[in-house]
């Protein structure tokens, strides 16, 4: 008896495993679906971090188009004042770029780990929309920062060799074409239909990567019958894809309205949720002032063409008015209201007439939710978390690839009447005319590739400004420091552009320094 | 005539002439003494007869001539000879004539052994001792008077009696008629612990030759005046340098054995109790404060990594091993009660109330300028001589320094049991220990309760059950000391300061307050921040729960076998909580949990083997070990938490329970072992023993790799060799070397990815949880290694009066572990990684002298020196890693290649500005002064009229040039005195209490800089300077105890024993700070022991004990 109670003893002992907490480290090993989601999850968590004020504060750079930093805005050490956002000053980008490039790479990591364990055979949708992240979060770091470095592991090496710039488009380009392969063709079938990527996103989104490859650093004009041709696809399945232009665009920015037909990329906000609603991310609104980091760029805000787009853009006004008080109530709005006893003056927008000395603020109207609240009936705090807007920040609309097919076909040399039609959905769209038919906002039908093309991006200038993917890419891409350099009033505060301080790497971000530190292949000579 | 023939006819004829009674008479009166003790009886037959006179007549063909017999050194009649003979051979004698003549006898089938078995020192019967001869398989128990009988075939036999507690006793016996046996058995108290038998006994027994290997015993132990196990190695062997990290209640301290090993990785032994192994980091596993005391046997401690091989992953930091008390013989019962008191004087200068506004009100009128560290709000009350504000609310005026200390007092109450019941030994034992801490509101308190069962199967199968369980409770008093702390609150605290106003009402301990128009935000948190606020206000707990259970075999098989097998389970649960009320801390009302949850599990299967062969001797074993531990924590934090009893109109801050959120890990590590010990000595002479570990480690995701870890140890004891003529009164002389081979491998999983998991995303209009990688890992993360060499000596004069042993040691701790920053585009963060390379080597030195040694009073004295050098030979691509950097407020601390581990870097304060003594150039330095007139030593040439990071030099070595330790023991009859005197030399450290106090304008030295217009307490480059940097050398008489045993009069069966001790009762040191020892702890190996950051200090304490057995 003595020897069977010994051994259940022993029994009992050796099979202690059941004490241990094993199933907690769940994401080491990431084997089930939910996990996966999760992670996937994980990513769009960090482009949403991608995206905050600081995104728009590095976008600001885009001179022309509605904002330059103010210089008043530096740092200052005993070495004395730098200009912080100049990538010559001794002071470093990181505050306004680290986080950026930060949570692109955080993505990247978890993207990387999770195709490390995912059979591309078991998982296809997932998988292609990993590639798809991965493509798009590149894309990102390669406008920004032009060479950033090349990561598929997660090995951490501290000698990552600097790519070419066509290495990095090459790069992207291999993981988009396998993105489209592994996707599902109809939106129906995405993961999340209507939200998460399907194969027309792909597309989309590689034809605005071919657009970028032909212009500059890279430079292969060859791309843009590329560009045409995806983006003419995207066009032409757009039932299959579900994709087409809001009537209206102001639904664009209401949160009844955040899962659209317009979207093709996109994050979206619960606005309910203090935790996850758009204004956190500092962006609801742009305040654009003298006093702020940001100023109105009175050239681009005058030469805006006056329609029903400007109103729904922009709201300005002079310093002192509490023009809050005055926000915009739809329909209300009248450009040559002055309202005295708030002290708010609107500008009118012809710059011959108007001098643009009197205005102070511009203030971005997009991702304000208008239809949420009525901001005439109280004073609204802008930063109060009562004031959550879930708008969806649009990484790519419909509006886009309509350009970007105008732009691609006539740059490729096969200008059509399809490119045509394809701006003009946009001018009809911004004068609140029906889209389809033909209007007096039309472009003429006779206009020179150049003409044409002039339009085009001005067209881009305005239907994006102040988004995300904004009037900056398409100055990189064009190479437009030169045309740019007289382009302001002398009312306009001098700007980097005619500081004769543009050259090829003024375009992009230096990298971070701690990276540079760490990097030996990274440590360029800054010149000052 | 054959000549041969002649001598055999001569040597039968002559004893003819003597009669048998002359032959008695003769062989009485001649003595022999024999060449050697070990003879074969013809041997022995044959140095008689060379005898004069002396003819002993045999046949040579018997075969009892072969036999060995066994006789004294000493001389001895020839009668006396053959009888010793005639017991230890099958012989009979007689005589014929005047020969003696000696043939063999014809033996019976079975004799028999009769014998007792009894206590060398008490005389005591021992009952169940077993007797076996070995070979034959058979044995016995010795009954209830401790006798025993065996019957056995006639032969030679070496019976090997083995009692529990008591060293094995091995006796050679010639059995060839029945006989007597008295076997006296001597117990291992002095030696090592009792568990033997199942315990560690096989490690350190064999590895003892060629090693260093130090022992504390359980007399030390019980009189410890906190119930701290760590406290038993503090200051009382060599080379282990503890520092008491704090005097805090339940706070432990910092053991390193041989110096700091590792920068990044942990510097704490292994702990191993009872066989159990318990790998402790950052005190935050199953560490030996769950142990109580009172029931521990024995501590043993393995310092160089020849002996810590055993332990291969986790022995590089040294291994403890712990031995706990067990059962058996007489029942005993022991009842301990102390209670005890602590003070705490120290002070530093501050100001008073009055003083301080004064002196706010002076500086303004010479400096012009906002004095900028003070709320310039108070300045009002100068104007309001009676404490009051505008407001007419009443002004405090207080010593927060004097509120923050209070007098301490310690109880316990210990209640153990032992015997046997039956055939089963029991050892119970319970414990409370309560400790209220000098720092007002902070206390400890611990339950403990032990049991340990034992009992042999079959007369072979030892089994031993073992239990212990534990209760700790840490109050406002948590390990990490860092940051907001009372103590920096207490004194940094300006004195005179706002009350709080009457819209403010305490609820029980909690402090509430429902009406906010009262004041500003502002002033609301100055009332609520106040250090008297905060001593009552806010609360943490830490609540510990351990249990452990052991259960051990042991079976000796064939002649020199055994097994042993072990398995140890082991669980603990730590929660901290922490309670900080709302505006306290400019925060929301807040509830934090953490908790963690430990499991060990091990099992281990060793199969022995020992012989001794004449003069060989060899035992080895192999082991095989499986070991897997699990770390499981999780932290909620709950923000405007519902209390219980609150009503509706308390303030909104204070209702609702809503945000919740919790975190969660888990790692598991396993290890797996197959060890081979082969312990081999010749004579005792020459020793050499080898170790064998090949282990495999597994941990988390990544980490699965096996590695070798061997060592070498040889000893030579030249006392011993006769060619080397060591006089008499030398009694040993050991030479030893050894070399080993270590890991230290980091317990907090540094291999595995870390996962954020709470973030969230709005995914097809629902809130989902989003998972990314935080922070990436380094997946080939491995131990760092340890490899020492240690050269030895220990020699002992005039039986053993005069012990001296001393230790030279190199130790080189490669693959350290290094944290770097992982570039952002792998997302950031840090990791470690194995680079670098630090040596560190030492000198060990004690004396034991025992000047007097009589049974009325002895004298027993042991001086300890060590000493240990630290230098970093490599770091990657030489870049120096700074610790504190960011902390503009503090000196930097860097390990930098070439360098010694452990220096101060910052500015070189020279005083003030005078031109009489100060010039510009000296020595290729440059004085320099700063437009608030201090002078610099600064080492930039390029001629910049300003101080930077160049300019920092060496300006303190925290690690101690050496410690030193001094026991004495006295006994005089009943009484006995234990003295304890430890001193700790060359150390450096920054006082930054001292300079919180100068930055808050609190001390009294600011006045006088105030007030000599001089408001240089505002430069950063004055706190990061030699200034704050003191030499925090001392010497302490850390324990004197006295005893009084008293002679067993009250009743037959109970004796008492009073004991008075004191702690810390003399400190001579240069220090201006709290306490010289006391140190803040941080994540890093050695800025912690540099700065002393509001540490708790360690108070005088008084404590008297009686301890009553019967």
């Amino acid at each position: 008896m003595q020897k069977y109670r010994l051994i259940i003893i022993l029994l009992i002992l050796i099979s202690c495993e059941g004490l241990f907490h094993d199933d907690d480290n769940e994401y080491l090993i990431i084997d089930s679906r939910q996990e996966k989601i999760d992670l996937l999850n994980g990513i769009y968590t960090r482009l949403v971090k991608v995206h905050d004020g600081n995104y728009f504060t590095a976008l600001a750079r885009s001179d022309d188009v509605n904002v330059y930093i103010n210089y008043s805005f530096s740092y200052t050490d005993e070495n004395g004042p730098h200009d912080c956002y100049h990538p010559g000053g001794t002071i470093d980008f990181n505050e306004v770029t680290g986080n950026i490039y930060l949570n692109l790479y955080t993505a990247i990591v978890s993207i990387n780990r999770l195709l490390m364990v995912l059979s591309e055979s078991e998982d296809p949708e997932i998988a292609g929309e990993l590639y798809f992240l991965r493509a798009y979060c590149y894309f990102k770091l390669a406008r920004l920062f032009g060479t950033p470095p090349l990561v598929t592991d997660i090995d951490v090496n501290y000698f990552v060799e600097k790519p070419t710039y066509r290495e990095v488009y090459e790069f992207i380009e291999s993981d988009m074409l396998k993105a489209i392969e592994l996707l599902p063709e109809t939106y129906t079938s995405a993961r999340i239909p209507g939200e998460t990527p399907n194969q027309g996103t792909a597309k989309a989104l590689l034809a605005e990567i071919y657009l970028a490859m032909a212009g500059f650093p890279v430079n292969d004009v060859a791309k843009y019958a590329e560009a045409a041709r995806l983006a003419g696809e995207v066009i032409e399945q757009a039932e299959q894809y579900n994709y087409r232009l809001l009537d209206d665009l102001v639904d664009l920015w209401k949160t009844k309205h955040r899962h659209n037909r317009e979207t093709i990329f996109g994050l979206y906000f619960n606005g309910d949720d203090t935790k996850n609603e758009i204004s956190n991310l500092s962006i609801s609104i742009i305040v654009l002032s003298i006093t702020s980091n940001y100023n109105p760029e009175f050239k681009f805000f005058n030469t805006f063409p006056n329609n029903y787009r400007k109103y729904n853009s922009f709201v300005t006004g002079n310093y002192y008015c509490n023009f809050f008080d005055t926000l915009y109530q739809p329909g209300s709005l009248s450009i040559s209201t002055v309202r005295s006893e708030s002290g708010l003056v609107f500008v009118p927008y012809d710059p011959l007439v108007n001098p643009c000395e009197f205005v102070d603020y511009a203030v971005s109207l997009k991702w304000l939710d208008r239809g949420a609240y009525n901001l005439g009936e109280a004073q609204w705090d802008w930063w109060s978390e009562t004031g959550g807007s879930g708008v969806t920040l649009y990484l790519l609309r419909y509006a886009q690839t309509l350009l970007t097919y105008a732009e691609a076909k006539a740059r490729s040399g096969a200008l059509d009447e399809s490119a045509y039609e394809a701006v003009n959905q946009i001018r009809r769209r911004a004068n609140k005319l029906d889209i389809f038919t033909p209007s007096q906002f039309d472009l003429p039908p006779d206009l020179t590739p150049g003409q044409f093309l002039d339009s085009v991006v001005w067209e881009r200038a305005w239907e994006l400004c102040t988004e995300p993917e904004g009037r900056w890419f398409d100055i990189v891409r064009l190479d437009l420091r030169s045309k740019l350099a007289g382009y302001r009033y002398p009312q306009d505060q001098p700007t980097k552009v005619s500081d004769d301080l543009l050259n090829e790497d003024w375009y992009f971000y230096l990298i971070p320094q701690e990276d540079r530190w760490l990097n030996p292949n990274f440590s360029e000579t800054i010149n000052e | 005539m054959n000549p041969l023939r002649l001598i055999i006819l001569l040597l039968t004829i002559l004893p003819c002439f003597l009669s048998p009674a002359q032959i008695t008479e003769r062989l009485q009166q001649t003595t022999v003494k024999f060449s050697s003790i070990n003879l074969t009886v013809k041997e022995a037959i044959d140095e008689m007869n060379r005898l004069p006179e002396i003819s002993i007549v045999y046949n040579g063909n018997e075969s009892f001539l072969k036999i060995d017999v066994v006789l004294p050194k000493y001389p001895i009649t020839v009668q006396q000879a053959l009888d010793e003979i005639k017991q230890q051979a099958p012989v009979e004698i007689l005589f014929n004539h005047n020969h003696v003549i000696m043939k063999a006898r014809k033996m019976a089938e079975l004799y028999s052994l009769d014998g007792t078995v009894k206590d060398e020192a008490t005389g005591e019967a021992l009952i169940g001792a077993t007797i076996s001869p070995e070979g034959t398989g058979t044995g016995t128990v010795t009954d209830a008077q401790g006798n025993f009988i065996l019957r056995l075939k006639p032969g030679n036999y070496r019976l090997v009696c083995r009692y529990l507690g008591y060293k094995d006793k091995k006796q050679m016996v010639n059995l060839y008629q029945d006989k007597v046996l008295r076997i006296v058995m001597e117990t291992k108290q002095h030696e090592l612990p009792p568990v033997n038998v199942i315990g560690t006994r096989g490690e350190v027994e064999n590895l003892e030759r060629g090693r260093t290997i130090e022992k504390i015993e359980a007399k030390t132990i019980d009189r410890l005046s906190t119930n701290d196990v760590n406290d038993a190695l503090h200051g009382r062997i060599k080379g282990v340098w503890t520092t008491k990290v704090s005097g805090a209640p339940g706070d432990h301290n910092r053991i390193r054995i041989r110096g700091i090993s590792s920068i990044f990785g942990s510097t704490d032994p292994l702990y191993v109790v009872d066989g159990m192994i318990i790998p402790v980091a950052n005190f935050k596993t199953l560490g030996i404060a769950d142990l109580n005391t009172h029931d521990i046997n024995s501590i043993t401690v393995l310092k160089d990594a020849s002996s810590t091989a055993l332990y291969g992953y986790l022995g590089g930091n040294g291994v403890v091993l712990i031995e706990t008390k067990r059962g058996g013989g007489e029942t005993k019962f022991n009842l301990n009660v102390k209670k005890g008191f602590q003070q705490f004087s120290g002070r530093y200068p501050l100001m008073d109330a009055e003083t301080f506004l004064n002196t706010l009100d002076t500086s303004d009128a010479i400096i012009r300028t906002r004095f900028y560290y003070v709320n310039r709000d108070q300045r009002i009350y100068e104007k309001y001589p009676t404490f009051r504000d505008s407001l007419g609310n009443t002004l405090g005026s207080d010593d927060f320094q004097e509120e923050l200390f209070c007098t301490g007092d310690i109880s316990e109450v210990q209640l153990s049991g032992q015997g046997s019941l039956k055939t089963v030994d029991y050892y119970l034992s319970g414990n409370y220990y309560h400790h209220n801490g000098i720092i007002t509101n902070s206390a400890y308190s611990k339950y403990t309760f032990t049991a340990n069962l034992s009992k042999v199967f079959l007369d072979k199968l030892s089994v031993r059950l073992l239990y212990k369980g534990s209760h700790q409770e840490n109050r406002n008093n948590l390990d990490n000391y860092m940051g907001n702390n009372v103590i920096l609150k207490g004194i940094n605290f300006e004195p005179a300061y706002r009350t709080m106003p009457d819209s403010f009402k305490m609820k029980g301990d909690r402090l509430f307050y429902n009406d906010i128009t009262g004041g500003s935000i502002e002033s609301l948190s100055d009332h609520l921040t106040s250090p008297d606020k905060l001593f009552h206000v806010q609360e943490k707990k830490k609540i510990e729960n351990t249990h452990s259970g052991n259960l051990l075999f042991y079976y000796p098989f064939r002649e020199s076998f055994y097994l042993r097998a072990s398995y140890s389970l082991a669980f603990k649960g730590i929660r901290y909580s922490s309670f900080i009320p709302a505006r306290l801390g400019m925060d929301d009302e807040k509830f934090l949990l953490s908790d963690e949850h430990f499991v060990i599990f091990s099992q281990q299967y060793d199969l022995g083997y020992e012989k001794l062969i004449s003069n060989h001797s060899i035992s080895a074993f192999i082991r095989y070990r499986n070991y897997k531990d699990n770390v499981y924590w999780q932290v909620d934090s709950v923000l405007n938490v519902e209390l219980d009893g609150m009503q509706p109109e308390d303030d909104i801050y204070l209702r609702g329970s809503q945000a919740i959120y919790g975190e969660h890990g888990s790692v598991i590590r396993a290890i797996n072992s197959a060890i081979v010990n082969v312990n081999y000595s010749y004579q005792k002479k020459y020793s050499l023993s080898l170790i064998a570990n090949f282990d495999h480690l597994k941990e988390g995701y990544y980490v699965d790799r096996t590695d070798w870890f061997t060592s070498l140890a040889i000893d030579w004891d030249l006392s011993k060799e006769p060619w080397l003529h060591m006089p008499s009164w030398i009694d040993a002389f050991h030479i030893y070397a050894n070399w080993g081979q270590a890991g230290n491998y980091p317990l907090n999983s540094l291999s595995n990815d870390l996962y954020s998991t709470s973030s969230e995303y709005f995914a097809g209009d629902s809130i989902v949880n989003g998972v990314y990688i935080s922070n990436l890992a380094n997946h080939y993360l491995t131990h760092e290694k340890v490899t020492e060499q240690n050269y030895g000596t220990e020699i002992a004069f005039l039986k053993n009066r005069l012990i001296i042993s001393a230790d030279y040691f190199v130790k080189y701790n490669s693959d350290l572990l290094i944290q770097r920053s992982i570039p952002l585009y792998y997302g950031g963060g840090v990791f470690y990684q194995n680079i670098g390379v630090m040596k560190n080597s030492g000198v060990e030195v004690s004396l034991e002298i025992t000047p007097v040694d009589k049974p009325d009073f002895t004298w027993m004295t042991r001086a300890g020196y060590s000493s240990n050098h630290q230098f970093i030979t490599k770091l990657y691509k030489g870049e120096p890693i700074s610790f504190n950097h960011t902390d503009i407020l503090y000196p930097d601390f860097y390990a930098e290649e070439n360098k010694s581990l452990g220096s101060i870097t910052g500015y070189s304060y020279q005083g003030v500005w005078d031109d009489s003594i100060h010039s510009d150039q000296i020595n290729g330095f440059i004085k320099y002064k700063n437009h608030k007139g201090i002078a610099y030593l600064k080492t930039d040439t390029l001629g910049r009229r300003v101080m930077n990071e160049n300019d920092k030099t060496v300006i303190g070595n925290s690690i101690p040039d050496f410690t030193c330790n001094w026991i004495n023991m006295i006994r005089y009859k009943n009484f006995s005195c234990e003295m304890l005197w430890y001193a700790v030399i060359g150390v450096d450290k920054y006082n930054a209490t001292q300079a919180s106090t100068f930055i808050a304008g609190t001390n009294m030295a600011v006045r006088g800089i105030i007030l000599d217009s001089m408001n240089y307490i505002t430069d950063k480059v004055f706190y990061e300077s030699s200034f704050f940097v003191e030499d925090a050398s001392f010497i302490r008489l850390k324990n004197l105890s006295f005893t009084y045993s008293q002679p067993k009069k009250i009743a037959s069966r109970i004796s008492v024993e009073y004991t008075l001790s004191f702690e810390n009762l003399l400190t001579f040191t240069r220090y201006t700070g709290y306490d010289p020892e006391a140190t803040i702890y941080t994540s890093n190996n050695f800025s912690d022991n540099a700065m002393d950051r509001g540490s708790y200090p360690n108070a005088r304490g008084f404590y008297f004990n009686i301890n009553l057995s019967f």
